[in-house]
C-alpha cells in the first residue's frame, strides 16, 4: 500500500527508515532526488545508459550505507556520497577525465559569498568596494546577476559574452568579492 | 527546489525572474549546478514531456530494484515459483546443517584479536623528537603506542575541525586500541561516505562493531569490503568465513 510521504523532511525520512528499514522511505526520497543523482551522473559519465544504472546502484548504496551511517542533512551526504561513487567508476573504467573533488568543499566555501552579497545593507560601503575592485566582465556579470536580477542567458545577450564565460565570471567573481571582504575584516578586526 | 522547478528550468518555463531565482540559488548549491549541468549536456532542449519521460524511466528503474528489496517475493511466472520453492528447501537444509552438523563457530571475539592492529600513520615523526603541535603530539603518543594520550590530543584536533577525516580515524583507531568500541563506532560511522581513508574506516567500523558484538552490522560493512579492490579485502572474507556459523546464528 502506498502511503503519501510528501509532507516529511528529509531527515524525517531517513530516520523512519534506520528504525525498520523499510525501503518505503528511500523511495520517497529517490522521488525527491533521483533527477538531481541522474544529471550528475550524466555529468561524469557521459552516457546516457551508464548514468541510470548509476542512479541505480547509487540508491542501493543510500540503502546500504544509511543503516549504519550517521547522516544530519541528506543532500550533502548523498551528494557526496553519489560524487565518490562516480570519480571511483571513473577511475575503474580508466577511460573518462576525473574532475577533481576537492572542488566540492572549494564551492561550499564559495557558497558563502551570497550571504555578503544579500547584506547588502549592514555592508554596503565594503561591498560596493569590492565590487569596484573586480574587473569590468566580472563586476558587469555580478551587477547584472545579483543586482539586476537577469538569469544567465539574458546576461550573456546583454554583454556578448558567452554562456560559459558569464558562469564563470560570476563564479570568480564571487570567489574575489569574497577574498576582498575577507582581507578587509580580517584588518579592520 | 523541487523536481518540477528543476523540469520547468530546463524546459525554459520559467520567467526572467524567475530563472534567474533558480540561477542564483544553483550558486549556493553545488549539487544543483552540477546536475543542472550534467542534464543539460544530455539534452540541451529539454522539453517538459521529454522530462517527465526520463523521470518515469528512472522510476520505473527503482522500483523494480525495491520492491525486490522490500518484500522478496517472487510473483512473475511460475518458473520463478518452483524456483522459490527449491530456494526454500535448500535454505531449510542449510541452516539445519548450520544447527546440527556445522563445526562450532569461532568467537568473534577472537577473531577481532587477531585482525585488529593498529593503522600505520601515515604522517610518521621521528621518535624522541619535540612535539611542536597537537598534531605532532598526537602522532607521537599514537606511534609510542600510548593511545589514552593520543585520544585526548585527537579529541583536541577534532574538536578545532570536526571534518577533518584523517585526525577521526586516528581517533577511532585510538578508542578501539583501547576497547572503547562504541566510541569509536560513533567516530568512525561520521566519515563512511568519505573519499579519504576510505577503506581504513570502514575496516575499523567493521572491527568495531565486531568488538561491540554487533555482527549483523559487522558483516554488512565486511561483505561489502570483501567486493572492494582494496587492502582489506583478503582478510574481509577471511573474516566472513572464520564467522560463517556465528553470523548464520545472529540472523
Amino acid at each position: 500500500m502506498s502511503r503519501n510521504l510528501a509532507h516529511l523532511s528529509d531527515i524525517d525520512l531517513v530516520e523512519l527508515y534506520k528504525k525498520d528499514f523499510n525501503t518505503l522511505y528511500i523511495g520517497e526520497l529517490y522521488k525527491r532526488y533521483s533527477l538531481l543523482v541522474y544529471g550528475l551522473s550524466y555529468k561524469y559519465l557521459k552516457d546516457e545508459i551508464a548514468a541510470q544504472d548509476a542512479v541505480t546502484e547509487i540508491f542501493e548504496a543510500v540503502i546500504f550505507k544509511l543503516k549504519t551511517h550517521e547522516v544530519s542533512f541528506f543532500k550533502s551526504w548523498l551528494f557526496i556520497l553519489a560524487k565518490n561513487y562516480l570519480l571511483r567508476s571513473i577511475e575503474k573504467n580508466n577511460k573518462l577525465e576525473i574532475n577533481s573533488i576537492e572542488n566540492i568543499s572549494e564551492k561550499f566555501m564559495e557558497n558563502d559569498t551570497d550571504l555578503y552579497l544579500n547584506r547588502q545593507e549592514e555592508e554596503s560601503e565594503l561591498l560596493q568596494r569590492a565590487i569596484s575592485n573586480l574587473n569590468e566582465e566580472q563586476r558587469t556579470c555580478i551587477d547584472l546577476f545579483y543586482y539586476q536580477l537577469k538569469p544567465y542567458q539574458e546576461v550573456a545577450s546583454m554583454t556578448g559574452y558567452d554562456l560559459n564565460k558569464v558562469k564563470s565570471a560570476i563564479q570568480n567573481g564571487k570567489r574575489n568579492l569574497k577574498k576582498f571582504m575577507e582581507e578587509n575584516n580580517r584588518t579592520n578586526g | 527546489m523541487d523536481n518540477e522547478q528543476i523540469k520547468k528550468y530546463l524546459a525554459n518555463e520559467l520567467s526572467p525572474p524567475e530563472r534567474n531565482a533558480f540561477e542564483q540559488e544553483m550558486e549556493n548549491d553545488p549539487f544543483l549546478m552540477e546536475a543542472i549541468e550534467g542534464l543539460t549536456m544530455s539534452n540541451s532542449s529539454w522539453t517538459m514531456p521529454e522530462l517527465n519521460q526520463k523521470e518515469s524511466a528512472l522510476y520505473s528503474d527503482i522500483n523494480a530494484q525495491l520492491n525486490k528489496k522490500e518484500t522478496g517475493k517472487i510473483v512473475a511466472m511460475p518458473f520463478f515459483r518452483y524456483a522459490a520453492a527449491a530456494s526454500i528447501i535448500g535454505i531449510l537444509a542449510l541452516v539445519s546443517w548450520r544447527l546440527f552438523l556445522a563445526p562450532k563457530a569461532i568467537d568473534e571475539q577472537a577473531v577481532y584479536a587477531a585482525y585488529f592492529h593498529p593503522l600505520t600513520h601515515p604522517d610518521g615523526i621521528i621518535r624522541g623528537a619535540q612535539s611542536q603541535t597537537d598534531e605532532a603530539a598526537a602522532i607521537q603518543a599514537y606511534e609510542s603506542e600510548d593511545y589514552f594520550a593520543a585520544i585526548k590530543y585527537y579529541e583536541k584536533l577534532v574538536s578545532n575541525n570536526p571534518v577533518n577525516v584523517k585526525n577521526n580515524l586516528f581517533l577511532g583507531v585510538s578508542l578501539l586500541a583501547t576497547n572503547q568500541p562504541k566510541k569509536a563506532i560513533e567516530v568512525l560511522s561520521k566519515f563512511t561516505a568519505s573519499e579519504e581513508y576510505h577503506a581504513d574506516i570502514e575496516w575499523y567500523l567493521a572491527l568495531a562493531y565486531l568488538k561491540n558484538k554487533d555482527l549483523q552490522q559487522a558483516q554488512i560493512i565486511f561483505t561489502a569490503l570483501a567486493k572492494e579492490d582494496s587492502y582489506y579485502q583478503t582478510q574481509s572474507v577471511e573474516i566472513l568465513n572464520k564467522l560463517d556459523g556465528k553470523l548464520a546464528s545472529a540472523k
